[in-house]
């Protein structure tokens, strides 16, 4: 996993890293994945995912939003993330797997705007998600 | 946050003077004890971002739990003029009236001791709880939704699901005005429907308490409570439909920032004018939420009184399962404050932090206006939780006071330092019965996880927000 969890009191933050942005997304989405527990070793079903924010940060956030609501409330658990295409503030991706209802081990409310930014270092993007947990 | 100026006013007041994009100045409760706690994350900076949003009358206000959150730190409470100030759905949250109820029962410790667990049990089997929980048999009509959204607890009054004396022992009556179904999405029905009457997970839970010591006897004896006599605690909120109306807005509001002209420190604070529409629609839909809430804590009152009912084989009426109150600890209202000593309307957020009317006002029901409203704040799993009332102080907070311990440790780190320790078996050792929908709750809200409870109220009762009117010890707990 490409992400490591930062100290926050009240809820959870993590920072995500990849090189790519795209793969970015596909992290930041793997990362609720894995925190959550919303796995599945099947992928027999795929929901197709397309979102437009006002900026790259607003779209991170509204992908990841979509996501955690398929987990929470379709109780779609997943296999596998892609990112088709990402330009101009428009994400197009897929995610694959099947719909379970499993118990999750964390349930994450939202992702958040707080301290959220994307950043490219040394040739790594990194960005700092807080999720209301 | 690296040099922010902090001043000490008195023994519980520090004030943080107007700096950087501040229109007024914070002032945070603390003591000596909780100022330690104070600069060990970025809850002050929020204090801060708070105080720059447009129109916010008075101080952008911290109660002694405060601790980081995202936008609003927690314990945050701010109000917002009606002319020229702002709405932020930020500044509720995304459990939108998350909040906490006491139940009374006429029933003494030792009534309960034996049974205790498998009454405990009895609710866990019955209340859906943890993550994700949903209720499996429940079924709603659309037309029930929209009575739920706009009649909130007078809707569990109509199908006997909440005696009619329940009502007036709720905040606001157990109904926010104005709520208009239209403005709640389809995704927020679809996520909150099934979760509907269900604890949820987190700091969510159902504790069974014991009055260990009354300090006000008259005000004790106005509320119903006495020495031995046991409590239920309720604490959940708005569930999957809060968490998106909060999501819905957030997301518009961000988009027409630019049109009203409002520059924010954080995203998360996205916000639109009172003056306008934008800004009554969520306030619309954030009502229906919170009805929504109180609706659920109904509910789950409801399967607490009948694990009663079977484990004693009597009514819950002859165990005097009452409501003592209800309140919120998540909301944004249009509520009457004094400001520069004039009475105004404004909207007041509260996030993490409870309403406290003081005695005489004309907003209680005549049972608690010479009283005073209770404040019900809930400690750790380990240590005490605390009724209180309002004073005549809590003008100064726009009649608030604190809604908890706080938390001190993040649940990451709780996991970390529980590792190797049973939660559970240190609990028992000292009495408590702890049951938990996932083990790791118990690690994630261990007693070291949070704040000494009785620093947070020495601070508001040395205020003057609120008085102590009686103390409890847990007896157990569900924990979501």
């Amino acid at each position: 996993m490409s992400y490591e969890v930062i100290e926050h009191t009240a809820d959870l933050a993590i920072r995500v890293m990849a090189d790519d942005m795209k793969i970015l997304f596909e992290e930041g989405a793997r990362a609720v994945v894995d925190i959550t527990g919303a796995r599945s070793d099947v992928g027999k079903e795929t929901v197709n995912i397309s979102v437009h924010g006002i900026d790259i940060d607003d779209t991170l956030v509204r992908w990841l939003q979509e996501i955690i609501y398929r987990i929470n409330t379709d109780g779609f658990r997943l296999s596998d993330v892609k990112v088709y295409t990402l330009e101009d503030s428009r994400v197009s991706g897929v995610i694959a797997g099947e719909y379970l209802f499993s118990r999750l081990d964390t349930e994450i409310k939202a992702a958040t705007y707080h301290g959220l930014n994307i950043t490219k270092v040394r040739g790594l993007y990194i960005a700092t998600i807080t999720f209301d947990t | 946050m690296k040099g922010l100026k902090v001043e000490r006013i008195d023994p519980y007041r520090l004030m943080i003077p107007r700096q950087a994009c501040m229109r007024t100045h914070g002032m945070v409760y603390a003591d000596a004890t909780i100022e330690k706690w104070l600069y060990t994350d970025e809850a002050l900076s929020q204090v801060v971002n708070v105080a720059c949003l447009p129109g916010i009358l008075g101080p952008s206000i911290a109660m002694p739990d405060i601790h980081m959150g995202y936008g609003f730190p927690i314990g945050g409470v701010a109000a917002f003029s009606k002319k020229d100030g702002v709405v932020s759905p930020g500044g509720v949250g995304y459990d939108i009236n998350c909040g906490i109820r006491c139940v009374l029962t006429n029933m003494h410790l030792d009534d309960i001791v034996p049974l205790k667990e498998q009454i405990l049990q009895r609710i866990f089997t019955k209340v859906p709880s943890g993550v994700g929980s949903k209720h499996k048999v429940l079924k709603c009509t659309d037309k029930e939704f929209k009575d739920i959204i706009t009649q909130g607890a007078r809707w569990l009054v109509k199908k006997g699901l909440c005696p009619d004396v329940d009502l007036e022992c709720h905040e606001d009556f157990g109904v926010l005005p104005g709520a208009d179904p239209s403005n709640i999405s389809e995704r927020a029905k679809l996520r909150g429907l099934p979760e509907l009457g269900t604890l949820g997970s987190g700091n969510h839970f159902i504790e069974m308490d014991v009055v260990d010591s009354i300090v006000d006897k008259d005000v004790a004896k106005a509320f119903s409570l006495f020495e031995n006599q046991v409590l239920i605690l309720i604490h959940t909120g708005s569930r999957g439909l809060g968490h998106q109306v909060c999501d819905d807005y957030i997301h518009a509001m961000l988009r027409t920032l630019p049109a009203y002209g409002i520059d924010l420190p954080d995203r998360q604070l996205a916000c639109a004018p009172l003056a306008y529409d934008d800004a009554h629609t969520y306030l619309s839909a954030m009502a229906g939420a919170a009805n929504f809430a109180f609706v659920n804590r109904g509910m789950v009152t409801h399967l607490v009184r009948s694990a009663f009912e079977e484990v004693f084989c009597r009514s819950w009426e002859s165990m005097g399962m009452y409501l003592l109150y209800d309140c919120c600890h998540n909301i944004a209202k249009i509520e009457e404050i004094l400001v520069h000593g004039k009475h105004v309307e404004a909207c007041i957020h509260r996030k993490g932090a409870t309403r406290a009317l003081p005695p005489g006002d004309d907003r209680l029901p005549p049972r608690f206006r010479h009283t005073g409203q209770p404040v019900i704040v809930p400690g750790d799993m380990g240590r005490s939780s605390y009724i209180l009332t309002g004073e005549e102080g809590s003008q100064e907070t726009f009649y608030s006071a604190c809604h908890g311990a706080g938390r001190l440790m993040s649940r990451h780190k709780a996991r970390k330092q529980a590792k190797g320790r049973s939660i559970s078996d240190e609990l028992h050792r000292k009495g408590i019965y702890a049951v938990a929908a996932r083990g790791s709750t118990l690690a994630e809200e261990m007693p070291d996880a949070y704040k000494d409870i009785s620093d947070v109220v020495n601070t508001i009762s040395g205020a003057g927000i609120a008085r102590v009117v009686a103390r409890m010890r847990p007896l157990g707990m569900i924990k979501g």
